[in-house]
């Protein structure tokens, strides 16, 4: 009896994985314009190198340490497209693996496994990262990934290992940037580590930058880029179906600030009602915070992609195992991102952009109700528990 | 964690309310300096006092006045309205009372700073309705606050702002005269209100006509135009539904933070209050972002 319960936790894991991979494999030949136009001549011009020193003559528009895991790639005898694919797919199971065992803890006892089996599967299985992965060849798992080790390993009380994992994110890509605002709340409620502990994600920065500096680049290389990164693409609306979408002519210079100026003060009042609430945060409710802050920054900030709500897209499942009310919004967001892409890279013309943006609001509000009107309540406290009702 | 930032953790907590209103209030004032560019092309009938124009003397003066400051001519008065807000959106939050929680306190100041119809009758159309809701909440606080020691000066400082308030904004001469009905409890003491009422607007207009050097009658006929012509072609109303969509734009955001209020003091469900808001924002914009021929 004891091995027939013991028996289905790995065995679920190696059917989910197995089938995850095999739906992984049905677009592993798929050439979509990112890799012809980006990745593809990005890994020749690598590979024809031949050296470190190919890094310092990159001149595209991909943060330098995942260009670096591309030329690592040159060194594997297979196909370009299988290698750049299977790399993300790599980060797809260890971003679901990290994930399984977050929800596990979440719920804790008997059920714990079984939701963690579940998050595995959901986040192995959703057509948002089989897409990605498997046939897009992006990256978002790598950053995600990261992203979330952040969180987990400042959240169980090893801030600086979690900065450096903040440090690995946002040198992958950018939109790693996108979890430090929940860091910043429980480092502000908590009071559990020091802002010095933040100094940790500039050395995780430059450690991935280290294979570059040998190469030829600057020690500063990775700050130049990403100096010369900002306003490169200029456009309020950028093909994210968020807000901006209904403003797509407004001027980036004026705008441009409005966005970003927006997000900051959206974030600081959902700190000001996160630090202010009396109810203990159980990693259930950081998850759908992270979920929501993600969100938040897709939605405000300029110059927006599809892909980079791809942490929110993904959590939104993972909250949705236990809280019934956020599964159609879950199965809503996933169908957006994948008409998203689909509109994109494969030019289908099914729904317009306008109203993909008003799913996406009307996703975005009713995930700020919620999270906004729990910690509304429970931050009143003290003698106004008798206005419980505002 | 060292002790000096353990501090001043302690300090922006203590203080976090504040900080998130004073962030908030940058960013309402960066998009006013944004919206205020902005121009509806009908502005100018609003400010060219043309025949059977519906601007009371006393908003005229004050629009002439305007055009004193160093700025371009519409954008004093948006400006103006637009600053107004932040009073509105303070003086709502005084009017909470002191059993509010300062999330609360917090909670009403974003909805009033960030309330769409003030923001598209104010800094983005150029009207002072927010002005006159200042005055308005300025005089009912002073009413409502005025205890046994300074009573009769409260009173009439409430009676004086109340005046100026109806007199730039004829339209909520009803709601103030309703407040006042609910609050007195006798017959003779809600007469003596409204006669000192009346007679601070009559006597505003006129003095205001006469600065204008407008035959004085003028005055007193500015006040009562606004039920009978149209504010931009200042032709009589053609139907009841072009007289009713009018009130119902004019009133509008007196109406939405009047009710924002109600529903802080209880007096009114939240719903009332954001239907009010959805339904003067829907008007507005409809009037607003017409084409015009």
């Amino acid at each position: 009896m004891k091995n027939k319960k013991t028996f289905w936790f790995p065995l679920a894991l190696s059917v989910i994985s197995l089938v995850g991979m095999a739906l992984r494999w049905t677009g592993m030949s798929f050439e979509g314009v990112d890799y012809l136009n980006s990745l593809l001549p990005w890994y020749e011009d690598l590979k024809a190198n031949g050296s470190l020193h190919g890094l310092a003559e990159y001149h595209g528009d991909y943060n330098l340490p995942y260009v670096t895991l591309l030329y690592f790639l040159t060194w594997i005898p297979a196909s370009p497209l299988i290698s750049i694919k299977m790399s993300s797919v790599l980060f797809d199971y260890l971003l679901a693996a990290l994930t399984a065992v977050m929800v596990r803890d979440a719920a804790a006892g008997e059920r714990g496994k079984l939701y963690g089996v579940i998050a595995y599967g959901l986040i192995l299985l959703n057509p948002v990262t089989i897409i990605n992965s498997g046939y897009l060849a992006q990256c978002e798992s790598v950053w995600v990934f990261f992203a979330l080790c952040a969180f987990w390993l400042v959240w169980k009380g090893h801030p600086s290992f979690g900065m450096l994992f903040l440090g690995f994110s946002f040198a992958m890509k950018p939109q790693g940037i996108f979890i430090l605002p929940i860091l910043l709340m429980l480092y502000f409620k908590e009071k559990k580590f020091s802002v010095l502990q933040l100094f940790w994600a500039p050395v995780g920065i430059q450690l991935t930058c280290i294979p570059a500096i040998m190469g030829g680049c600057s020690f500063d290389v990775f700050y130049r880029f990403l100096n010369m990164m900002m306003g490169h693409y200029p456009f309020v609306y950028y093909y994210y179906p968020n807000i901006w979408t209904y403003l797509q002519e407004a001027p980036y210079y004026v705008y441009g600030k409005v966005a970003i100026f927006s997000a900051f003060v959206v974030l600081l009042l959902f700190a000001v009602l996160f630090v202010r609430s009396r109810k203990p945060q159980t990693l259930q409710d950081m998850l759908l915070y992270i979920t929501w802050t993600a969100m938040t920054c897709a939605m405000v900030l300029p110059c927006m992609h599809e892909r980079y709500n791809y942490m929110s897209e993904i959590l939104l499942t993972v909250c949705a195992i236990r809280r019934r009310e956020y599964r159609l919004p879950a199965v809503v967001l996933s169908l957006v991102s994948v008409q998203c892409c689909a509109q994109s890279y494969l030019g289908w013309p099914w729904v317009s952009h306008y109203a993909l943006a008003a799913v996406n609001i009307a996703i975005y509000f009713y995930l700020t109700k919620n999270c906004v009107s729990e910690l509304y309540r429970t931050g009143q406290g003290g003698k106004e528990a008798a206005y419980a009702g505002d | 964690m060292p002790g000096i930032e353990r501090k001043i953790l302690t300090f922006v907590e203590k203080h976090l309310l504040l900080i998130g209103a004073l962030f908030s209030s940058a960013l309402a004032l960066y998009l006013r300096k944004i919206a205020v560019w902005w121009y509806y092309g009908a502005a100018s009938f609003y400010f060219d006092m043309h025949p059977n124009h519906i601007q009371t003397t006393f908003y005229d003066l004050v629009v002439r006045l305007l055009q004193y400051l160093p700025a371009l001519p519409l954008h004093s008065v948006k400006w103006l309205a637009g600053l107004s807000d932040f009073g509105v959106a303070g003086l709502l939050v005084l009017a909470l009372g002191k059993e509010a929680s300062g999330l609360k306190r917090l909670a009403f100041y974003l909805a009033c700073l960030y309330s769409p119809i003030l923001f598209l009758r104010g800094v983005t159309w150029g009207q002072l309705d927010s002005l006159a809701i200042f005055l308005l909440l300025a005089g009912y606080l002073l009413y409502r606050d005025s205890g046994p020691g300074h009573k009769r000066l409260r009173r009439c400082a409430a009676l004086l702002t109340g005046s100026c308030a109806i007199a730039l904004c004829p339209w909520f001469l009803g709601a103030a005269v309703w407040y006042v009905w609910m609050q007195e409890r006798r017959q003779r003491d809600f007469w003596k209100t409204v006669s000192g009422m009346a007679a601070v607007v009559v006597v505003l207009l006129l003095s205001c006509a006469l600065v204008l050097r407008l035959p004085w009658p003028e005055g007193v006929y500015s006040f009562t135009r606004f039920l009978t012509y149209h504010p931009e072609s200042g032709l009589r109303y053609q139907n009841g539904a072009e007289w009713l969509f009018q009130m119902c734009l004019q009133g509008g955001s007196g109406a939405s933070v009047l009710t924002m209020l109600a529903a802080g003091r209880r007096k009114l469900s939240y719903r009332g209050a954001i239907l009010t808001q959805i339904v003067s924002v829907v008007l507005c914009g409809a009037f607003l972002f017409r084409e015009i021929g």
